[in-house]
């Protein structure tokens, strides 16, 4: 059961930066209705990737050091997904996404980069 | 959640062309739901078009204070559940996807989601309006580099700098307001020389030391490669253009009706609206409309649930004489 991983700036080099597999980041914060409205399709096709990609949260305002991170990737408003690929950010895409969408954009990215998830599927269990 | 799975199933097992609903809507904003509520509760078969973003411009909303039960607010999200979970209730089935195209010239009417065709034997349109865009190519390509038609969602990311709000009516008060709490300054560009806001908003606008109004001129382009750098402005009564720097833009310039799949249908007046008579029936016998999709004037929450009621009622009313 995978569930969508709540990262912050203290574990965000660990499980972002090192992780061994592709992942997706929703920057989000609490007073942003489009997050709200993003939330349970994120978590249904969260489910639908599990093993394959890994999916997490980070809330933008919570603290400063979230907020560095956010800048730092040149966040401008929620939701903003970013893919990561061994530590670098390869795929960004502003603004609430209907599932299939979404689905297609991740899709996209695992053909574009194969070599990001390649690991993550001998690990499935 | 599970819900979604098992209607979709079970509209794609009945292959939707045999069936023949008594009533199919499309919309789950306040005005499709409270129809469903009606229609569905009165034991007719009922069909809800939802979309594939059910729940209508509620579900963008934190909270809303003004419908009446709920003492100390509710959030739009959790308003439009409860009216969906109350349609589900007394039998209404609902699908997920988006109304693609429809044929209202026989009958049984029909509505098309993707591959699949639905009857019915009458129809109640309620699709509602989405926020406008400017239209501009720089716009789409700096959304979310600067460019936001949400200031709750991303005023904060501009701390200190200077923003720009597009347009004169309450949605561009309100978004100049929200900002104006992390911004430097608020610019709010209006084409007209007054405003078409509340008083109550226009006075809170006036009285904010961080906002300005400038009047009489249009964006003609946002400026910016990586991220927005300013716009580039037309005075309405020359042929004078200028250049205000900025770091963000938000557009509020009003909400255009989600008419486009009735284009031919029935008939829309010429800003999209479809038009009613003094009730709910639209130029075709058999098909109603309700809400923000026909209403441009009181566009409440409240008054598109009671229009849906009553498109419900008029909608029953018609499957009686037929």
């Amino acid at each position: 059961m995978s569930e969508v991983l709540d990262v912050s700036a203290g574990d965000w080099e660990r499980e972002i930066l090192k992780s061994d597999t592709l992942v997706l980041v929703d920057f989000w914060h609490k007073q942003c209705p489009w997050c709200k409205r993003l939330e349970p399709i994120y978590n249904e096709v969260a489910r639908e990737y599990e093993g394959k990609v890994k999916f997490g949260k980070l809330n933008a305002l919570e603290s400063k050091e979230n907020r560095d991170i956010a800048v730092k990737y040149g966040i401008m408003g929620t939701p903003t997904l970013v893919f990561f690929c061994e530590g670098r950010p390869i795929e960004t895409v502003a603004g609430f996404q209907p599932k299939e969408r979404l689905k297609q954009l991740v899709d996209d990215v695992i053909d574009k980069h194969q070599e990001c998830i390649k690991k993550s599927t001998e690990l499935k269990p | 959640m599970e819900n979604n799975y098992w209607f979709l199933f079970r509209g794609e097992n009945l292959g939707g062309s045999d069936e023949i609903y008594d009533v199919m809507i499309i919309g789950s904003g306040p005005a499709g739901l409270t129809a469903a509520i009606y229609i569905s509760r009165s034991q007719l078969r009922t069909l809800v078009v939802a979309g594939a973003m059910w729940g209508g411009q509620l579900m963008l909303t934190m909270k809303v204070e003004n419908f009446p039960g709920f003492k100390e607010g509710i959030l739009g999200p959790n308003l439009m559940d409860t009216m969906r979970k109350q349609a589900e209730r007394f039998g209404a089935e609902m699908i997920f996807e988006d109304a693609t195209a429809v044929d209202f010239s026989s009958k049984p009417f029909k509505v098309t989601v993707g591959s699949k065709v639905y009857q019915g034997k009458s129809v109640i349109i309620a699709t509602g309006a989405s926020a406008k865009w400017l239209g501009l190519e720089s716009e789409s390509q700096l959304r979310g580099r600067g460019v936001s038609v949400c200031a709750t969602c991303d005023a904060a990311f501009f701390k200190g700098k200077k923003a720009v709000v597009v347009g004169g009516g309450d949605t561009a008060m309100e978004e100049a307001l929200a900002l104006s709490k992390f911004v430097r300054e608020v610019k709010v560009i209006h084409r007209r020389d007054e405003l078409r806001a509340s008083k109550i908003l226009q006075e809170q606008v006036f009285k904010n030391p961080k906002i300005d109004i400038v009047w009489n001129s249009t964006v003609q382009e946002i400026l910016g490669k990586e991220k927005v750098e300013g716009v580039r402005l037309k005075k309405a009564d020359s042929a004078e253009e200028f250049e205000l720097a900025c770091d963000a833009v938000f557009i509020a310039i009003g909400y255009k009706p989600n008419t486009e799949i009735f284009k031919g249908q029935v008939e829309l007046d010429d800003k999209g609206y479809v038009v009613v008579n003094d009730g709910t029936e639209t130029s075709v016998a058999g098909v109603f409309a309700a809400g923000d999709v026909q209403d441009y004037r009181y566009r409440q929450a409240v008054t598109a649930a009671g229009e849906g009621c009553k498109a419900a009622l008029d909608a029953e009313k018609y499957l009686e004489g037929i």
